[in-house]
């Protein structure tokens, strides 16, 4: 592990733990750099995470947000036999050759089931960072890194 | 032919084959005797020292590090090592082209050695014409250069008002080919108003590794002073250990012209560190 830190108005770069604790480095200040790493790891396994439950192409994102919009308006309007003014919803009805309503019900449930697994990676991702901000210690730090992504790569 | 004729003839067969042979063997002797010594170990004392009468031995140091490094031939390599707590100045560029070489202080030194290079005024033959303070440097090509536990001043402006800088700075160089690799370990690089490294155009490739190095800034007249200049050209940088001053940072500051993408990656560069 390379460190990055400021201690004593300098600016330390890739510093090995080995090197920094021999140099005297307050051990606080190598778990504030370890943590902004830490930090960085946890981030990655969060979109893992994600990329493991939704397609991460560009502009899917959105896109996802825009057929769940159109299909909740769908369903609001009391789903009906003409779904022409619901572009989206009733090209894919057409491309999978079932019903607008069948399609709106898909993409629903999908939404809700994403919505589910995004809230329990939000908050292993957000619980797991804060949590690395009091600890003083870099042996800590790695441990409360390892234990978030862990438990972010079983999502 | 009788056998008394045939073993005539053979006789002196054998006798021409041991001749020329004796004419090959010493040959072949004089070659490899006259072929360089391709490692070399140099000393270098800046007040003791003399290029023209010194051998490069501990008791008949060279003068200058340019002279040891011109005397370590083409294709070899060597320790070059500079005398307890000198300052060593390079007057001139210090052309390294297909060598290894690795400058340290003399063994059981107590003074970090100085090796400091130099702006060069307007006017100086072989400038572009109206511009100042280029600098001196060592001119890397294809080679292996490697200093450690050195104090490194790189050059101030010799004329600091001068309406047009040269581009040529910095106290290393490539030389209009590939550039080579770079070692400095524990190292303290003083960044004056020029820069450490300049590496630019043509794409030619440098490998850098940098350990247990302490960059300051000290000026006078350019105070946020690049460790590297690259102007989009590609660089290895490995980096460990480094203490560099105060709100200083790698991407834009320490490490200027990185070509980034549009997802704001580097593309220039493969380093260890996060710029």
């Amino acid at each position: 592990m390379q460190l990055d830190f400021n201690h004593n108005g300098l600016f330390h770069s890739a510093f090995t733990l080995e090197d920094a604790r021999a140099a005297g480095v307050p051990e606080a200040v190598l778990a504030a750099a370890a943590a902004e790493q830490a930090k960085q790891s946890i981030d990655g396994a969060a979109s893992r995470a994600r990329a493991r439950h939704s397609t991460m192409i560009g502009g899917q994102g959105s896109m996802y947000l825009i057929k769940a919009d159109e299909a909740a308006r769908y369903i609001a309007a009391g789903s009906p036999a003409d779904a022409s003014a619901y572009a989206l919803l009733s090209a894919e009805a057409v491309a999978l050759q079932i019903t607008p309503q069948e399609q709106a019900a898909r993409v629903i449930a999908a939404r809700d089931g994403w919505l589910l697994v995004a809230a329990r990676i939000e908050a292993a991702r957000i619980s797991g960072k804060a949590a690395l901000d009091v600890l003083q210690e870099v042996d800590a730090v790695l441990a409360g890194r390892d234990a978030t992504v862990e438990a972010l790569d079983a999502i | 032919m009788g056998m008394s004729a045939l073993l005539n003839e053979a006789s002196a067969l054998v006798a021409t084959y041991r001749e020329k042979n004796k004419v090959i063997d010493a040959a072949l002797a004089a070659a490899v005797k006259a072929a360089p010594e391709l490692y070399k170990i140099f000393y270098v004392d800046a007040v003791l020292g003399d290029d023209a009468t010194g051998t490069g031995d501990k008791t008949k140091p060279f003068k200058t590090v340019s002279k040891a490094c011109s005397t370590i031939p083409y294709g070899g390599g060597g320790i070059i090592y500079l005398a307890d707590g000198q300052e060593f100045v390079l007057t001139a560029d210090v052309k390294i082209a297909k060598k290894n070489i690795a400058i340290y202080p003399t063994p059981g030194y107590l003074v970090k050695p100085t090796l400091r290079n130099i702006c060069l005024p307007a006017g100086t033959p072989g400038f572009s014409a109206g511009s100042s303070n280029m600098t001196t440097g060592f001119l890397v090509e294809g080679s292996v250069l490697v200093l450690r536990s050195l104090r490194i001043r790189t050059a101030d402006y010799v004329e600091p008002a001068a309406p047009v800088m040269n581009v040529y700075t910095g106290f290393i160089r490539r030389n209009d080919n590939h550039c080579g690799t770079i070692h400095a370990d524990m190292c303290d690089i003083e960044l004056g108003d020029t820069r450490f490294m300049r590496n630019t155009i043509n794409g030619q490739l440098a490998i850098v590794s940098l350990y247990s190095v302490k960059v300051t800034r000290v000026g006078p007249v350019v105070t946020n002073t690049p460790l590297f200049e690259l102007d989009g050209t590609p660089l290895v940088l490995s980096v460990g250990g480094m203490t560099l001053p105060a709100g200083a940072t790698w991407l834009n500051d320490l490490l200027q012209g990185v070509r980034l993408d549009a997802n704001g990656l580097p593309r220039n560069v493969l380093t260890n560190i996060i710029l």
